[in-house]
């Protein structure tokens, strides 16, 4: 286990000097004249070289690197090109909103997934299967937007029972927010259903078939104990990883799903940088995104290590 | 010829695909996903001409307007027509989503052959690289990217490649790694083709399943991506008619002109699905192919019909009229017919037959317990007086693992790899006994005692990967013992196992049955096993019983001309040298279905006449001892006027021995690195650890030795598979470099290899001629139009039919399989074939045939072998010389029957001990192997000394043996001198060369 988990911090750690570089180096590709955004069009020669010298803008790119790496260490995520803020408090704030979208579908999708991807793969290759097979391979594949459209017209319009945008005002308790939370997470949890049933039924189906399940029933055991005791643990077991991979999708989703209802979320704030082409805020973002996804997939490691024996006792 | 072998080729390429498509179609979900996605291709070709307005003609007049006969799907805000923006948007999201993957597809492609097949550094370092890539969420991925290249459609198709190409690599790589340690993929290198034929002709084809899924599957993400960047307004800018933007577009009209938002949306969710559903589809079709015919649900209840045979028995268990039935298409065929036998408390009846004869089938009928699409039909079997095939499903769960246990051949997968032993074995106890938690334990440990494991408490805390194969076989053991059963179901419970560990089992297995006075159905392919653990025996042949008699009486003269056959066909351990011939039986068991209404073993019978093909035969008492067969000749086989036999190879002369060696091994080394960590080197581990060795000129080298001793690592360190660490290799006096890539076309040519597995012995993408035709072209120089007659030379030379050129894989039975490769072997007329285990995974028949095959090519063509294997029989059957392995060490080398006669290297003399001898009455020494609990000591001292019955003391553990020469030029690795070996040894067995120490016997 000692092994595994000093491998498992190595590699966290490498991701994240790589996937740091590449965010850096792809917002620094970015077009536009960091200069000229900043200081507007009116803006002389002199000033605009007076700027680049202040921040550092001449720099070799690895230095100004390393002075960003250190800074986003520090705490220091510098300030925003267009609103002038910190950056730091102004993505803490949207990241809190989009956390409790994100743990309101997981609450939602993770239980129904695990329990339609079970029956799926109980009965595999009977009707029920089919049906369930057919109706997560629909909904899995749709983009969010649309799943989400469909959602509004069906419950904002012609229902008029939820909001059709989310735009709640920050410090709105969570209680009195929730009615406009239940759209957008409805349509993350539709996508995600789908992924974490197919998953676990795959899961099922393959344990079903190993040898141990025959030692199991001619044991003289029933069937219900059969699947409880042997089949649902080793066949759950890997849906601890899965729920893990799919919050990495659930994050790309929400970045659109947020954009659909309006809701101030980080991934809405992400395309407003990307609109204003607001570096600092952009850079800050991803990071923060890209930890959020590995530090979910080394929680999802270890606990899956944890309850796995072969690799605990190793 | 090369046209009609061409043409042949590419018919039966077609008929695949027709296949797939045949099975993609059958399944409704699919087959609509694959219309409507050809819709939508159609569409993309012929929009422009389908179009009745173009993207961005904005019809002023008609703006806002809903659908109508010229506008079929309205016009939005703007007053574009939308029906006509959403065909031409297939153009932006078909076509740029197509471009993007078909990018993204080829890219990954190369990048997964190279990184898999060369493996090493770059391997590590790209795929770390794609495992931080991964991290990232594709969308914010595809964000950052086409923020830096910009909104164009290079710009996005670009980004689709980023994105997904990592992943399509992860796929092939995985492919690759699978394929890449197959035997027809190591033939060719050692056949010295170049990579790139070896990347795209070995190995790429067996990726192409995986791969068109996953392209499939990407497509779908790829559009889903640029959806959804159009939607978001990062993608295309307006007035593109990409489906995600006009939804963003129309979002803000959505009360008046809810078409605008509803058709392209659609469009996306219609396509999306289709896609899908045909990627889901391509995935049943080529990658679980067998999976269909289950899909049909269970069996249905058919009423089960009364024994045709009504003969009473008093047996504790009897069968009458067995017969199993499994589907196939619309069909059932028998795969167990009219089976009746008894057997008696405290009897071992075991159940031979090769693969095919239903024999597991059999055991498992009796407990009920059949895959999906088999049934029993007819017949009852009575336990103690209960129709086990009648039971309720209630009485049939109190019935299993308590009055009839089962054990199975892999232990290690047949128990529950995340429940400690002692809750596996308690479960049982607990559900048969009703005992508590308490109870239960303490009986838990009492029956591990009783199957002779020496700590029950640790292993009951013990998960199972933390046992060894035998170990875990007396888990099993245990857990079948515990609710007392009054019958034992063994399934070949010691396959799986290596040789001592065997003998071991064995044992155990003898007295557990004695003491407890249980019926036992013991199910194995080994004659061997069966002389030494059954009573009685019954020979199973293509589903049906053919004889049935008492283990001595049928060994010492069978009356069914199979068991004959049978029986002359595996090697015994006492007859050693070239005088014995086996019997080679021809064709094979006729598969399910195949059976006509004669006797089922006419079609190989060398006595078949015109009675045997009249009707079945029926099984006939043949004595007093409960004695049946199943042969219309059988009162002639035993009065002896008619004698089965099979014809005999041609007895070429010997081959005088061309004298000097072919082979020189010397000092050779291979580690392999133990698992590293932060903290520690981890210990390495001494696959083959100095060896020495000679193979001579013609003659054969046996190398044997038990799993994990080194001897597969040897044979591919010396044929350049794997790069051995250090050591000296001569071939034909000329030095031979350890790593392949610097050998000689001449060495390449000299030194080939046959593999085991017959299923990758070839390329199932290539027909058999193109597979000989390129060793004769690149190694012999064989002009193209020569090759094809020479091809069918070699092809006879393995005693196959010169049509088989054009056969496929697939169409070869496993044994032809190795005959194919034997011939691709000899194409390039090679001085040394190396036999790494070729007959391991075949029946004994089919065996038999291959190794006098072997020994005749070796007269004609007079190449050296080293036949490497775990069979001592087969090995003194064949070989001239033998070395015996352990541990990475050579522990005894010399001539055959030198060391199958004492003095013994105590390893040796514990193998040969340990073999099951296929005569219940001959005898044999019994020594016997403790298993090893932990990892054994390192690198000092004997490596044979933590498991040597002979063990003299400290002297073992704390120094190197010496190196004892032996007569005949052989040599043992021991402590103990030869003289003092030779006053301690006994012969093991008698056999036909047996000598005592010291002098000829």
């Amino acid at each position: 286990m000692a092994r595994f988990l000093t491998r498992r911090l190595g590699f966290l750690v490498l991701t994240v000097v790589f996937t740091s570089m590449l965010v850096f180096a792809v917002t620094r590709l970015l077009p536009g004249d960091v200069a000229r955004i900043v200081l507007g069009r009116e803006a002389g020669e002199a000033a605009l070289e007076r700027f680049r010298e202040q921040m550092g803008l001449l720099d070799p790119a690895p230095v100004q690197y390393g002075r960003w790496l250190g800074g986003f260490l520090r705490g220091d995520w510098g300030t925003s090109y267009s609103t002038g803020g910190e950056i730091r408090p102004l993505v803490m704030a949207r990241l809190g909103n989009s956390v409790q979208l994100a743990g309101l579908t997981l609450l939602l999708a993770v239980p129904l997934g695990v329990l339609l991807g079970v029956l799926a793969g109980l009965y595999e290759g009977r009707w029920l299967d089919a049906a369930i097979s057919v109706a997560t391979l629909a909904v899995v594949g749709l983009p969010e937007f649309v799943t989400g459209l469909a959602l509004v017209q069906v419950f904002a319009y012609v229902l008029g029972v939820l909001p059709a945008t989310s735009s709640i005002r920050p410090g709105t308790p969570l209680l009195q927010a929730l009615p406009s939370l239940i759209l957008p997470a409805l349509t993350a949890t539709l996508v995600m259903l789908g992924y974490v049933a197919r998953l676990t039924r795959a899961q099922v189906a393959e344990e079903l078939r190993r040898p141990y399940v025959r030692t199991a029933v001619l044991k003289g055991l029933s069937w219900r104990r059969v699947v409880l005791r042997h089949v649902l643990r080793n066949a759950l077991l890997p849906t601890v990883t899965v729920v893990a991979i799919s919050f990495g999708w659930l994050i790309g989703g929400i970045i659109v799903i947020e954009n659909v209802f309006n809701y101030p979320g980080l991934g809405r704030l992400l395309l407003f940088a990307i609109d204003r082409r607001d570096f600092p805020l952009l850079t800050a973002i991803s990071m923060v995104v890209v930890l959020g996804v590995l530090l979910a997939n080394l929680a999802a490691d270890l606990l899956y290590a944890w309850l796995n024996p072969r690799i605990r006792l190793d | 010829m090369a046209q009609t072998g061409g043409g042949n080729g590419g018919g039966r390429r077609r008929a695949r695909r027709l296949a797939v498509l045949r099975s993609l179609f059958s399944r409704p979900s699919s087959a609509v996903g694959a219309c409507v996605v050809a819709v939508f291709l159609l569409l993309l070709v012929f929009g422009p001409w389908i179009a009745p307005y173009s993207a961005t003609q904005q019809i002023l007049a008609d703006a806002r307007q809903g659908p109508t006969a010229t506008h079929f799907f309205g016009t939005d805000h703007l007053g574009r027509d939308v029906f006509s923006r959403v065909i031409l948007g297939t153009g932006s999201v078909v076509g740029l989503a197509g471009l993007g993957t078909v990018l993204a597809v080829v890219a990954g492609t190369l990048v997964g052959l190279v990184s898999g097949y060369r493996g090493g550094w770059l391997d590590e370092v790209l795929m770390r690289l794609f495992d931080s890539f991964l991290a990232i969420p594709a969308l914010l991925l595809a964000l950052l990217f086409l923020g830096a290249l910009g909104p164009t459609r290079t710009g996005v198709a670009l980004v689709i490649l980023v994105v997904y190409m990592p992943i399509v690599a992860r796929v092939v790589r995985s492919q690759v790694l699978a394929t890449k340690s197959k035997a027809f993929v190591e033939m060719a290198r050692l056949q010295g083709e170049p990579l790139g034929r070896i990347l795209l002709r070995e190995i790429l084809p067996s990726a192409l399943p995986a791969l068109s899924v996953e392209a499939a599957l990407r497509f779908s993400y790829a559009i889903f991506l640029v959806a959804s960047l159009g939607f978001l307004g990062v993608g295309v800018g307006p007035p593109s008619p990409n489906w995600g933007l006009m939804v963003s577009e129309a979002r803000n009209y959505a009360t008046l002109t809810p078409w605008a938002l509803f058709f392209p949306a659609g469009a996306i969710a219609v396509l999306v699905v289709a896609v899908n559903l045909t990627a889901d589809g391509l995935k049943q079709s080529l990658l679980e192919p067998g999976r269909d015919r289950n899909r049909r649900g269970p069996a249905t209840a058919v009423p089960l019909e009364p024994p045709a045979d009504v003969e009473a028995a008093e047996a504790l268990l009897s069968i009458r009229g067995l017969t199993v039935e499994y589907r196939q298409g619309d069909r059932w065929r028998g795969a167990v017919r009219d089976v009746s036998l008894d057997v008696e408390a405290g009897e071992v009846c075991a159940i031979v037959g090769e693969s095919g004869s239903g024999k597991s089938t059999l055991a498992l009928a009796l407990l009920r317990h059949l895959s999906p699409s088999g049934r029993i039909r007819a017949g009852e079997a009575q336990l103690a007086g209960d129709d086990v095939l009648r039971l309720s499903p209630h009485a049939l769960r109190n019935l299993r693992g308590r009055r009839v246990a089962f054990v199975p051949q892999d232990p290690q997968v047949s128990l529950n790899p995340s429940l400690r032993i002692g809750e596996q074995v308690a479960e049982q106890v607990r559900v048969h006994h009703g005992l508590g938690r308490r109870a239960a334990q303490q009986r838990v440990l009492r029956l591990l005692g009783d199957v002779d494991i020496a700590d029950p408490p640790r292993v009951t805390a013990s998960y199972p990967h933390q046992l060894s194969g035998g170990m875990q076989q007396r888990v099993m053991i245990a857990m079948a013992l515990s609710g007392d059963p009054e019958l034992l179901i063994l399934d070949e419970p010691t396959t799986g196992l290596d040789v001592t560990t065997q003998a071991v089992v064995l044992d155990l297995l003898r007295s557990v049955i004695a003491r407890r006075k249980a019926a036992a159905l013991y199910v194995t392919h080994n004659l061997g096993v069966v002389a030494q653990i059954a009573q009685r025996v019954g020979v199973l042949y293509a589903g049906e019983l053919v004889e049935e008699a008492p283990v001595e009486n049928l060994f010492a003269r069978p009356l069914h001309p199979y068991t004959y056959g049978l029986m002359a066909s595996v090697p015994r351990l006492g007859e050693l040298g070239r005088e014995v011939v086996l019997a080679a039986m021809p064709g094979r068991i006729p598969a399910l279905g195949e059976y006509a209404a004669e006797c089922v073993f006419a079609s190989r019978c060398p006595l078949a006449v015109d009675r045997c093909r009249a009707g079945r035969p029926a099984l006939v008492r043949a004595d007093e001892n409960g004695r049946r067969v199943r042969c219309v000749r059988w009162e002639e086989i035993r009065e002896q006027s008619a004698i089965p036999t099979w014809s005999v190879e041609e007895a070429a002369a010997e081959g005088a021995a061309a004298g000097g060696e072919v082979l020189v091994v010397q000092g050779l080394r291979k580690h392999f690195a133990g698992r590293r960590t932060l903290l520690s080197r981890g210990t390495p581990l001494r696959a083959v650890d100095g060896i020495d060795l000679r193979v001579e000129a013609g003659a054969t080298l046996g190398l044997v030795g038990e799993s994990g001793s080194g001897k597969s690592t040897l044979a591919r360190a010396v044929a350049g598979l794997e790069f051995a660490d250090a050591g000296e290799l001569t071939l034909l006096g000329e030095p031979l470099s350890r790593a392949l890539s610097e050998r000689s076309r001449a060495q390449l040519r000299a030194l080939q290899m046959v593999f085991q597995n017959p299923d990758e012995a070839l390329n199932p993408y290539v027909a058999v001629g193109e597979a000989l035709v390129r060793p004769l072209v690149r190694l012999r120089g064989t002009e193209r139009n020569a090759s094809r007659t020479e091809c069918r030379r070699l092809l006879e030379s393995v005693r196959l039919p010169g049509e088989y050129a054009q056969r496929r894989p697939e169409e070869l039975s496993g044994g032809e399989r190795q005959r194919v490769a034997l011939a691709r072997a000899f194409a390039a007329g090679p001085r040394l074939v190396i036999l790494d285990e070729p007959t391991s995974s075949l029946d004994v028949s089919v065996q038999a045939s291959l190794l006098n095959l072997l020994r005749a090519l070796q007269r004609r063509e007079g190449g050296a072998y080293l036949f490497i294997s775990h069979d001592l029989a087969v090995v003194g059957h064949l070989a001239d010389a033998v070395a015996v392995m352990y541990r990475g060490r050579l522990l005894e080398v010399g001539p055959t029957a030198g060391v199958f006669a004492p003095p013994y290297h105590p390893y040796t003399e514990a193998l040969l001990a340990s073999v099951p001898l296929a005569d219940p009455r001959a005898t044999q020494a019994r020594v016997r192997l403790p298993e090893l609990l932990g990892t054994e000591a390192g690198a000092v001292g004997c490596p044979f000394q933590a498991r040597c019955p002979r063990k003299l003391g400290a002297v073992c553990e704390r120094e190197d043996p010496p190196w004892r020469v032996t007569e005949g030029g052989g040599g043992l690795l021991c402590h103990i001198p030869l003289d003092e070996l030779c006053t301690l040894q006994e012969p093991v067995f008698k056999f036909s060369g047996s000598r005592t120490c010291g002098g000829e016997g």
